[in-house]
């Protein structure tokens, strides 16, 4: 459940419902007060900032401050690269840094082409190799429909 | 907590200015109650003149009053509008303040004349 807490007008303390005194003035304004302590403080026309336990006060003379964690900004760095990691020189480093994406997306796909075609010849020289086995009386027939339903499986995977 | 010989103020537009309760001794009244008064000085064209009895209800006490939720309301002075015998406001204006404690009392005129409501 929330309850909805005000704030004393004299001390600045939280008054929970059920608590306090409003005092109506005939000028239309409200006053809240925890207890009769600031209700009382304030008619003899006191004020708050001089009085120690109010929140004014506390504020005023800065205390309490050490639970109040001021967060400071952190600047971000920017670090630079200026050594050589073994396995690759500052050259190659800086070059791949500079590179930029479009570059680095076509030299993948390339790369990517290149193996398929590699996988793809080997395939089909696999197959080939089959072929031959097939004429020569090597295999039985068994045997080579267990083969010939590999291969077609290992395609579906690429 | 108005009793007899109480001056309240007269927070209406009905020409008088303060009014005191001629009620008879014993017992004490508080907001939403009608108290017959004596109107001690009203303005020289109003709607009532001074010395005259009428009967006001109660919207403004010192003594501080409760409410269900456990707030407390405290007011500056004590003050009363003008009503008539049926309980229908004579001015045609509520200057201070009302609370909803009138609501229980059916003096919803009142309440709804008053701008500015606790």
């Amino acid at each position: 459940m929330v309850l909805k807490t005000t704030t004393c007008r004299f001390s600045g303390l939280r008054i929970y419902p059920g608590r306090g005194i409003i005092f109506v003035r005939t000028d239309g304004q409200q006053y809240l007060f925890i207890n009769q302590k600031a209700k009382g403080l304030f008619n003899q026309r006191k004020r708050p900032a001089k009085i120690a336990w109010t929140t004014t006060y506390r504020k005023q003379h800065k205390k309490d401050q050490d639970a109040v964690v001021a967060r400071k900004k952190r600047r971000t760095t920017t670090r630079v690269q200026a050594r050589a990691i073994t396995g690759a020189s500052l050259e190659v480093i800086n070059k791949r840094k500079n590179e930029k994406p479009e570059a680095r997306k076509a030299s993948r796909e390339a790369a990517l082409r290149e193996v398929k075609e590699r996988m793809k010849n080997k395939k089909q020289e696999k197959a080939s190799a089959r072929q031959m086995d097939k004429k020569a009386p090597g295999g039985g027939k068994a045997a080579m429909k267990t083969q010939l339903t590999r291969a077609p499986a290992k395609g579906t995977k690429r | 907590m108005i009793q007899n010989g109480t001056v309240l103020q007269v927070s209406d537009n009905s020409g008088a200015k303060t009014a005191q309760c001629i009620n008879q001794s014993g017992r004490s009244w508080g907001i939403g109650d009608i108290i017959t008064v004596a109107i001690k000085a009203a303005a020289v064209r109003g709607k009532v003149a001074a010395g005259s009895v009428q009967k006001a209800v109660i919207v403004e006490t010192r003594k501080e009053f409760q409410r269900r939720d456990g707030s407390v309301v405290k007011f500056h002075q004590n003050s009363c509008v003008l009503v008539n015998a049926k309980a229908q406001p004579l001015g045609t204006r509520v200057l201070g303040f009302a609370t909803h404690e009138l609501r229980a009392r059916q003096l919803m005129k009142v309440l709804s004349l008053a701008t500015r409501v606790i």
